[in-house]
């Protein structure tokens, strides 16, 4: 927990000195995205998983024009950071008025294709949003794609057939756009707050 | 506590017994023996006497904002976060949980820590060139392990016991310490009360009864 508050503190102070830099150029007060820009950002256009709440039609990882996309790795059986990760983004969504809360997808894609079948997938979404996209694929190869492309890792621990066991996950959430830029990346622990702060921002720039 | 009064106890049986000791011996002994353990007997009351005084060395544990996320219809795991402190002068250890079987089939303390790059998964190439390219970008702030830690892996294991040092807080929270309820019987609804029943080293038992909430109160 140490660990985890240092580094957040290390986060703020990263992004607290990139933000005021921005902020004193612009002029602006607190238009400045928090969050991982990476330079140059991931290009994720070419990916594409099955949503299965929408009977497997191959979908693009990537939003529709003028809106955003926001795309997590993980798995239903995760009790901490799963959990947190999408309330966190639901109340995010909630922060932000209805007709910009509309262009905001939410999708999730399975690490664990086994246990999280099409049906617990798609419940499982529909407990933190009202609309969302449920990506999944039991074959190991598109997936291998989809979380090289985000930079995803994933390591499901050995264990005996039919036992529980835990799924050790990239927890970043990655904001992408209508060209299939990841144009942000909220590390676990990000607060919802900010989340709503940085898609107002990536919003109007939509626009 | 216990032991302190065991060895009181022990210490005024043993002035007895001398002083028994003394009225079979001879006049000589006699003597000096009786007042040796007339001695013995008053430095035992007055340790006794005293003892109202000493403070013994205790943890004092409380727990605040005992609190579980609402869980899927599907879901088959939940968490409960809460705030352990020891308010006392001697350590203490949470080391273990359990659950109102009506909740959940079991419950555990688990930890969700960052594991390290370069463990089992191979980094993808794609990733590589970009977290590269972020360095220039992340640094201004930073220190060069920071554009790393964008892409480690969370990972969840169980723990034997959450040290609570006297004097000291330790909190269960997100991305952290957690109690893990496992094979949940129904889904955890908001206004829910989740009675668990923790284990301390040394304080033994509370129960706690936590709140099902969306989010952290």
């Amino acid at each position: 927990m140490k660990t985890w508050t240092s580094r957040a503190l290390r986060w703020a102070t990263g992004i607290g000195l990139i933000t005021g830099v921005l902020a004193s150029c612009g002029g602006g007060e607190d238009a400045a995205l928090g969050g991982i820009v990476r330079t140059p950002p991931l290009q994720v256009a070419e990916v594409s998983l099955p949503d299965v709440s929408a009977g497997g039609t191959p979908t693009s990882m990537r939003a529709p024009d003028g809106e955003l996309y926001l795309v997590y790795f993980g798995y239903t059986s995760c009790p901490d950071v799963c959990p947190t990760t999408l309330s966190d983004i639901r109340v995010a969504l909630d922060g932000l008025p209805d007709d910009r809360a509309d262009r905001v997808t939410v999708a999730m894609a399975t690490v664990d294709p086994v246990r999280d079948t099409d049906d617990v997938l798609t419940g499982y979404l529909a407990h933190f949003f009202d609309h969302s996209i449920a990506l999944r694929t039991i074959e190991t190869s598109p997936l291998e794609v989809a979380t090289a492309a985000f930079g995803v890792k994933y390591e499901i621990a050995d264990h005996e057939p039919g036992d529980a066991y835990d799924v050790s996950h990239t927890a970043i959430t990655y904001v992408v756009d209508s060209t299939g830029t990841v144009v942000l990346e909220w590390p676990f622990g990000y607060l919802s707050a900010d989340m709503t702060s940085d898609l107002n921002i990536l919003l109007d720039k939509e626009n | 506590m216990n032991t302190r009064t065991t060895s009181r106890a022990l210490l005024a049986t043993l002035a007895t017994v001398s002083l028994l000791a003394a009225c079979g011996g001879s006049d000589e002994s006699a003597d000096t023996a009786a007042p040796a353990a007339t001695e013995a007997a008053d430095t035992a009351s007055s340790a006794e006497a005293s003892d109202t005084t000493v403070v013994m060395p205790a943890p004092s544990i409380t727990i605040a904002e005992p609190w579980a996320r609402t869980s899927a219809m599907v879901a088959t795991a939940g968490a409960v976060y809460l705030v352990i402190d020891n308010g006392g002068n001697q350590d203490d250890a949470l080391i273990g949980v359990t659950v109102d079987p009506g909740v959940a089939a079991k419950a555990e303390l688990h930890e969700t820590v960052p594991v390290e790059d370069g463990s089992a998964m191979s980094e993808p190439a794609a990733s590589d060139a970009s977290a590269m390219g972020s360095d220039t970008t992340m640094m201004a702030g930073a220190d060069s392990s920071m554009a790393d830690s964008g892409t480690e892996m969370m990972e969840m294991r169980p723990v034997d016991k959450i040290a609570i040092v006297a004097g000291t807080s330790v909190a269960l929270e997100p991305g952290g310490y957690h109690i893990m309820l496992l094979d949940l019987v129904k889904p955890l609804a908001v206004g829910d009360q989740i009675q668990l029943a923790l284990k301390f080293e040394v304080s033994g038992d509370t129960i706690v009864m936590a709140e099902v909430r969306d989010t952290a109160p």
